[in-house]
């Protein structure tokens, strides 16, 4: 069995390998879309209304 | 409770079916059954009420029962069907016991009172807040805790399935690299996860935002998030309807993919990429910066579909391989002719296939561009859209597949098998003909979420191009044909699930 593992391809183990799998499939959307959606937001410039003349 | 190990083996497949895990199937399957009866009702009302020349129900009902519509149907019927298909991937393709069947029930139930409270607080009026509930709209707080409930029960539903694949790898129950329909419903229960918690991360301040706990939620911030949940429910469904296709493919005409590296390829694409599709919902946001909006819909959701064009090719290729194998090799297309399509299984599948590519896929592709999104997003094309996927695509896969998941796992004889085997072909063609009318009023401008529009009550009038009453017309008569063919389903598989006649343990028979 070790012998046959070591003549698994890389492609074979990363995609047996669901915990890895299952981190990148968390971590890319979170980072992508949420996190870096939230940046935005957060940056994003608030209006402040002028104020009225005295 | 029924001892855990307690198990059958199956006379056709040779795998072990454990009590446990069949009678979590069961009960997961028939609620799911239960709630696309109750989505078909409120899909018939509101179709009815779209078509003018029928124009069904007041406006206060129509909103009421969208809302339970879109609920019902996208959400607690798909997520029960896929919990189910969760255990069965696990358990039976795996020869596994269930990791913690205990804890799958409490699960269950949790996603019952979810649902249950859901469904109250909607039909009740306390939550017409539509499938988005966007903020500011206040739902009754029951509302968000039926959703919560929901998300957390089918969160551990997903946590039983990983706890069953460590267990099977642990007593070694199976061989080698995972079944590839596992494989697929691995990919269905990570992205599952991530959308789940989008859900809860975005429910939880709104539950205490509708309390009175919480002052303000910010609604640009709620549509980013709750579209992690939104948008990727629908992802799930995507995932798990591509692995029930090459399961119907081998359980119809005994298809395996011809490489089989090249279909896993194309589901780590989807557990890597194909959340960021989400991110169409936010395409006219002025908010967000073009570079957010393309690098997650342009260049990571491509790969994405480029995943689902390797699986329309592989799937069909597969079924050609099969046929040919056994000798239906004259012409080109002899290996389809000469199909199952007597069998419930195989137009199932096939139409599932082509209108989730040509009617949703297509469609989703051209609308999730920037330029398109502007023009479409909330006109009935987008509704039409969907309906090309969700109900199409996937409704149509589960429903295919419930049909061998009767004799295979409930161990009942079909009650109905011509009304089974018709089955597919009415609700393809309803489907088609919902779809395509919806996109053709939608594309003319026709809103999506509306309850008249002939704007009859409107102070200044409007009319749309005469086409859009034609167009709404043929989505209303596709709506009438396929709410017949969910009927038929309906009573099929219920009538079949507690009348049919019990097979005899070893009795070797699917259809």
């Amino acid at each position: 069995m070790a012998e046959g593992k070591d003549k698994m391809s890389f492609w074979q183990v990363f995609y047996d390998d669901i915990s890895l799998l299952f981190l990148l499939g968390v971590v890319i959307p979170t980072v992508l879309y949420i996190i870096w959606g939230v940046m935005e937001y957060a940056n994003a410039p608030t209006y402040t209304p002028p104020m009225p003349a005295p | 409770m029924s001892n855990e190990l307690e198990f059958r083996t199956c006379p056709i497949t040779g795998k072990k079916v454990f009590k446990a895990t069949q009678n979590l199937i069961w009960i997961n399957a028939v609620t799911a059954v239960v709630f696309i009866l109750i989505g078909g009702i409120m899909a018939f009302l509101i179709a009815m009420t779209r078509w003018p020349a029928v124009h069904l129900l007041p406006a206060e009902m129509f909103y009421r029962f969208l809302t339970a519509h879109g609920l019902n149907m996208l959400i607690f019927w798909i997520v029960f069907f896929e919990i189910a298909g969760l255990y069965f991937g696990a358990s039976v393709l795996l020869n596994s016991r269930l990791a913690a069947p205990r804890v799958a029930w409490f699960a269950y139930i949790l996603m019952l009172v979810g649902a249950i409270l859901v469904n109250i607080m909607v039909f009740t009026g306390k939550a017409t807040v539509m499938f988005s509930s966007y903020v500011p709209l206040k739902a009754d707080p029951i509302y968000y805790l039926g959703i919560i409930l929901f998300a957390v029960g089918a969160l551990i539903g997903c946590g039983i399935f990983f706890g069953t694949l460590a267990v099977a790898k642990a007593e070694k129950t199976y061989e080698g690299s995972l079944p590839l329909v596992t494989f697929g419903l691995s990919a269905a229960a990570i992205i599952a996860v991530y959308t789940l918690a989008c859900g809860a991360i975005i429910y939880i301040p709104t539950f205490l935002w509708s309390i009175g706990i919480i002052e303000n939620l910010d609604g640009a911030m709620y549509r980013l998030i709750f579209w992690g949940l939104g948008h990727s429910s629908q992802q799930i469904n995507v995932t798990a309807m591509v692995s029930i296709w090459y399961l119907l493919g081998a359980l119809t005409v005994g298809a395996t993919p011809v490489n089989e590296k090249v279909c896993r390829t194309a589901f780590v694409l989807y557990i890597l990429f194909i959340n960021l599709a989400a991110e169409h919902h936010l395409l006219t946001d002025p908010t967000l910066s073009p570079a957010h909006k393309i690098v997650n819909t342009s260049y990571m959701m491509y790969l994405a579909v480029l995943a689902s064009m390797i699986h329309a090719l592989a799937i069909p290729m597969a079924a050609e391989v099969a046929q040919r194998k056994k000798g239906f090799t004259k012409g080109m297309f002899e290996w389809l002719s000469k199909a199952p399509w007597g069998e419930p299984g195989f137009p199932a599948m096939i139409f599932s296939l082509i209108i989730f590519g040509f009617i949703g896929g297509i469609t989703g592709v051209v609308y999730g561009t920037e330029q398109l999104s502007i023009k479409s997003h909330n006109t009935w094309a987008l509704t039409g859209h969907f309906h090309g996927t969700v109900v199409g695509g996937t409704t149509l896969a589960f429903m295919g597949l419930t049909y061998y998941v009767i004799p295979l796992i409930f161990r009942r004889e079909l009650i109905g098998k011509k009304w089974a085997t018709a089955q597919p072909y009415i609700f393809a063609i309803g489907i088609t003909l919902l779809a395509i009318g919806m996109g053709g009023a939608g594309t003319l401008g026709s809103p999506r979420r509306h309850w008249d529009v002939t704007f009859a009550d409107a102070i200044i009038p409007f009319s749309f191009d005469p086409a859009v009453i034609l167009f709404t017309t043929l989505a209303a008569i596709g709506a009438l044909i396929a709410v017949t063919g969910g009927a038929i389903y309906v009573g099929v598989s219920v009538l079949s699930v507690f009348f049919g006649r019990k097979m005899a343990p070893n009795e070797a028979k699917i259809l």
